[in-house]
């Protein structure tokens, strides 16, 4: 309080005067506007774990969507020669313009000083009995031997070729797979499929959750009964077993799965869109709207479901991993996109033969389901807080 | 003047009893009496208050009249029609003449809907108002109840209680409807703001010539705005005076008790002031006493309390009571 | 019998939201002998909730007490810990909450959660514990109280709820109950029963009273001090006479005026208090009530005034009161009732 300088035994005339305050009578609002959803943005936006989420799942879906503009490769090119690339390759030095890689299964490579692959060796002699090959490079020769572990690269005069050093495969940021097909266009190829799927799948669930629950719910009574218990006998059929024999009957392919994905999960958005609704529709706004003669259409769209939008966006955003980790799920198990289309699940599962020898191709997939589903529940957790109506002040 | 005319609202007999289903197969067993059997008129222009403590059927005699619970028996009868027996999509025009003003102030407005929208959704349901003569009619709405065409833009999670309660006034008043019905309107609000929305409802009153049901559990605000008065215990009616008239001679030993436990804001008159407690507390209304609902907590029950349900007795001057007391006194 | 038991002295409370800081309390000072109880008056956002939490020291994240003392039998607590006050809350301080559906917990018996206290406080074994708590129930006039010990709070009635409240309030035989709203949920025949409950606590046991509340009806009827808060800051403090019969200020003034009285004949038509109070986040440089107020004149707008004593126990916080205002006609909103016999 700034009054510390008035003089209170000698205040002056005229601050006597008496105000005149017409403006006092109106009610005036001195705070920012901010909608429902401005004001959860705001609250998400504190949380740094949903943020990083957010920004992730931004990034993964402008990869998947423009990503492949920018990749020389097709997701379907084959090259057998290049097949099972690593993305880290050991270089030896033949001299100084010449260095090669020598790729498990006895493959050697020639290649430049920073990695890039120029051409698969083949050899101008081989001898498995005493086990060693012998190729030829811009007229040096290099022998092979493999008869002890580790292998040896020597020149004619028996010396070893030094290694090099570790370089990252310039050709393939992140190798090939089996069949010398890029992994990282095939992994960008595989988001577009596996972010559809969970995205389609989830606005089907959706929409049959929100229109069977609202109607549930709004109805109650005997309607609601049934619905409920029709609800119920569809929760006791274990969903992956369902969701296996529909894909077996529906021949594997994208389609197929989005219809099994989305006749299933819907169950769960159905009950808390029921829930929503029973607990909104006593509320006074909506006796408010049934005063004024709204329909039960008009009330259940205007009123009930924009109030309810808040858990239902929430159980969205945690329902996209789901579908994204169910659909891997069934690839993995070869129920999913047919080749040589590529979602996370078939590359993993096509990874699987090698993956002694070839550990990136499981690795690298998986880590990208990881990824994407920790992004989608950190943000559905930072949702969670951010869209609570009890937090709102 | 046809004195059948002056009676805006007509309610005879009205019951809504609420279904308790109980057991595996839930059948229904038994029923909450939330209102058992009460008649009353309100006059065209009247303010007719309606009081009693929580559970006492105030706030759903309210509700069924406006036809927001169906009727389980009875009639009500608005300006001539019965409307308790009508169908919902029949009650179009109903909606458009009788409105109601709800009691809690943050639940009543959908808060995903600007103050704009909320003011003119009845002017979209019946088609009253359309474009620029919707926008200026939600101004003058907005304006009618104090505040400026600013806030129609707003979300009603930026008012206060009394701006919100303002608010659903002016949605009430958006139709140009003849009836109001007040359900605890002020109870939710602060003292000072009270007065604000009680003298902007008297306004309003004489104004566009309104009739108000107005439904409170405090005593000393219904008497300050209502010409009528009606105590209500237990789904009943026991007692319906002029407001001077009930204050200065209560009859119903309920009503002595409602009023003498109100503290006076005055040390010296309240400190005199001697209530008379009621003991005991207020029975299930799934199982009434029999006979006078109130008797349990008579003290001056006696036998006939028992067996037989009192009926309403005119004691002269609109002031009728339910109570055996009164043929004792014979 | 002029024991102060606690002194609260320019008490300032904050809470820090995103919008900035509301300063909910911004300086508040009284006092409370003992045996007194004392009322605080206010419309909702005046601080009087927030000021009987400081002093219990339970203000929830993001408030805190910004400054100020609050001494409790001559100790300040203000920088207590927790763990200290633990010993103080429900013992020598106990609190009454205004919902008494959500402050008893639905999963014990009433009998339990009266233990709970006096086991915790009075190291009572439970056989005693019990029998205290069948007492205690009693005290507070629960019919057939052996048996009501061991029911659970949902077979409680709304008003039976509350009297198990002050059971628990009242069971270590505190020095100072606050009451925050006890009757406001609670129809009038039940807050009769109630506030004849509370004047019998206070004959009884001599325990000092703060009720918070709005209801100047409930503060006429059983407090003898009252304090009028608004903006967060104590507008006018007094004898329960001074306040309505010799308001000062003109926010107690608006009050009286604004509420119709039960008892009085003729029909007027009420003055309210015209606009809202004011936004906690940036509160007005001079007086908070200047905006509402039909005296407001320029100075009240620039300058917060100083409390003007009136006598002894009467002080008041307004520029009308000093010795260079003008003389103004005002309404002081004070009606006296007509006293029977």
């Amino acid at each position: 309080m700034g009054n510390s300088k008035v003089n209170m035994d000698s205040i002056p005339e005229d601050m006597w005067e008496k105000i005149d305050n017409k403006e006092k009578e109106s009610d005036l609002i001195s705070r920012p506007s901010l909608t429902y959803f401005q004001d959860a943005w705001r609250r998400l936006r504190k949380n740094i774990m949903s943020m990083i989420g957010l920004v992730i799942i931004i990034i993964l879906i402008l990869t998947a969507m423009f990503g492949p503009l920018f990749s020389k490769y097709n997701f379907s090119d084959q090259s057998l020669k290049m097949a099972s690339l690593p993305p880290r390759l050991e270089l030896f030095k033949i001299d100084n313009e010449n260095y090669i890689y020598l790729a498990n299964g006895l493959k050697i490579y020639s290649s430049t000083s920073n990695g890039e692959i120029i051409n698969l060796l083949n050899p101008v002699k081989q001898d498995f009995q005493k086990k060693f090959k012998v190729y030829e490079l811009n007229g040096r020769e290099i022998v092979l031997d493999f008869s002890d572990k580790p292998f040896k690269l020597l020149n004619k005069n028996d010396n070893e070729y030094p290694f090099y050093k570790k370089v990252w495969n310039k050709n393939h940021l992140l190798g090939t797979d089996d069949l010398g097909r890029d992994l990282l266009i095939r992994i960008i190829y595989g988001a577009r499929i596996s972010l559809l799927i969970a995205f389609v799948a989830t606005l089907v669930n959706f929409f049959i959750g929100v229109l069977y629950g609202g109607i549930s719910g709004y109805a109650g009574g005997r309607v609601d009964n049934i619905m409920m218990r029709i609800v119920d006998i569809i929760s006791t059929v274990p969903l992956m077993l369902y969701v296996i024999l529909l894909m077996v009957v529906l021949k594997p392919g994208l389609k197929p799965i989005i219809i099994a994905l989305g006749s299933v999960f819907w169950v769960r958005m159905a009950r808390l869109v029921r829930g929503q609704i029973l607990s909104l529709k006593e509320q006074e706004f909506v006796m408010a709207a049934k005063t004024i003669g709204a329909t039960n259409l008009r009330i259940l769209v205007r009123h009930l479901l924009p109030n309810a939008m808040g858990p239902i966006i929430v159980s969205m955003t945690m329902m996209i991993p789901t579908a994204i980790f169910t659909e891997a799920f069934l690839s993995f198990i070869g129920l999913g996109v047919p080749a040589p289309l590529a979602s996370w699940g078939t590359l993993c599962n096509n990874a699987l033969g090698g993956y002694r020898s070839y550990p990136y191709q499981l690795f690298l997939p998986s880590l990208a389901i990881c990824i994407t589903m920790l992004a989608f529940n950190f943000l559905g957790d930072g949702l969670r807080d951010a869209l609570d109506p009890r937090l709102r002040k | 003047m046809n004195k059948e005319k002056d009676v805006i609202i007509k309610v005879r007999n009205l019951k809504k009893y609420f279904p308790v289903k109980k057991g595996f197969l839930k059948r229904k067993v038994q029923y909450v009496k939330a209102v058992d059997d009460i008649s009353f008129d309100i006059k065209r222009g009247e303010t007719f208050g309606l009081v009693g403590e929580s559970g006492c059927g105030k706030t759903t005699t309210g509700r069924t009249i406006i036809r927001l619970y169906d009727v389980t028996d009875g009639d009500v009868i608005f300006d001539g029609t019965n409307i308790s027996t009508m169908k919902e999509k029949d009650l179009s025009s109903f909606r458009k003449r009788v409105q109601m003003i709800f009691q809690d102030p943050f639940a009543s407005l959908n808060s995903r809907m600007t103050v704009g929208d909320i003011v003119g959704e009845p002017l979209d349901i019946h088609k009253l108002a359309s474009g620029k003569e919707r926008q200026e009619r939600i101004y003058s709405l907005l304006k009618t109840v104090g505040l400026s065409k600013e806030h129609a833009s707003r979300y009603p999670h930026e008012f206060s209680g009394g701006q919100r309660q303002r608010i659903g006034i002016a949605r009430a008043l958006a139709v140009d409807p003849d009836f109001i019905i007040c359900d605890e309107p002020i109870s939710a609000l602060d003292v000072s703001i009270q007065a604000q929305v009680v003298n902007m409802l008297e306004d309003l009153q004489k104004e566009l010539g309104l009739t108000y049901l107005f439904i409170a559990h405090d005593l000393s605000m219904v008497r300050h705005i209502s010409d009528r008065i009606a105590v209500m215990y237990l789904g009943k009616i026991v007692e319906v005076a002029k407001s001077e008239e009930l204050y200065k001679n209560p009859t119903h030993p309920y009503t002595k008790a409602l009023l003498s436990a109100i503290p006076i804001p005055d040390p010296d008159v309240t400190h005199k002031r001697e209530s008379v407690t009621l003991e005991g507390e207020v029975p299930s209304p799934i199982n009434p006493p029999k006979g006078c609902t109130f008797r349990t907590r008579c003290k001056y029950a006696f036998e006939t309390c028992k067996n037989k349900e009192p009926s309403m007795k005119n004691l002269g001057g609109d002031h009728t009571v339910a109570c055996h007391l009164l043929d004792n006194k014979k | 019998m002029s024991e102060k038991i606690l002194e609260v002295k320019n008490l300032k409370t904050s809470f820090y939201t995103h919008l900035g800081e509301v300063q909910a309390v911004r300086g508040i000072s009284f006092s409370l002998n003992k045996g007194e109880v004392m009322g605080i008056v206010g419309e909702s956002g005046s601080g009087k909730s927030v000021t009987s939490l400081s002093i219990m020291k339970l203000l929830q994240y993001p408030g805190e007490i910004k400054s100020g003392d609050i001494f409790f039998k001559g100790e300040n607590i203000v920088n207590k810990k927790n763990k200290e006050m633990l010993n103080i809350r429900g013992n020598e301080i106990a609190m009454i909450f205004q919902d008494p559906m959500t402050s008893l917990n639905p999963v014990y018996t009433i009998g339990d959660q009266i233990m709970e206290v006096i086991i915790r406080h009075q190291g009572l074994s439970k056989k005693k514990a019990k029998e205290k708590a069948i007492d205690m129930l009693r005290l507070v006039g629960i019919p057939s109280p052996e048996e009501r010990v061991s029911n659970y709070p949902y077979e409680f009635s709304g008003g039976m709820r509350q009297r198990a409240m002050a059971a628990i309030a009242l069971s270590c035989e505190p020095d100072l109950l606050i009451a925050d709203e006890p009757t406001t949920a609670l129809d009038v025949t039940i807050q009769d029963q109630i506030l004849k409950l509370m004047k019998d606590l206070k004959e009884k046991l001599d325990t000092s009273i703060i009720l918070i509340t709005h209801d100047l009806g409930v503060v006429a009827d059983i407090c003898t001090k009252i304090v009028v808060m608004y903006g967060g800051l104590v507008m006018e403090e007094g004898t329960s006479k001074d306040i309505f019969y010799n308001p000062k200020h003109p926010y107690t003034m608006g009050l009286l005026k604004s509420i119709p009285r039960l008892d009085l004949g003729e029909k007027k038509r009420l003055i309210p208090i015209t606009g809202t109070p004011p936004d906690l986040i940036k509160p007005p440089m001079g007086c908070p009530f200047t905006a509402r107020c039909p005296y407001a004149m320029k100075i009240c707008s620039l300058h917060a005034p100083k409390y003007t004593k009136i006598d002894e126990n009467h002080k008041a916080m307004c520029w009308l009161l000093h010795k260079q205002s003008p003389n103004m006609k005002m309404d002081t909103g004070v009606k006296r009732g007509v006293i029977n016999e």
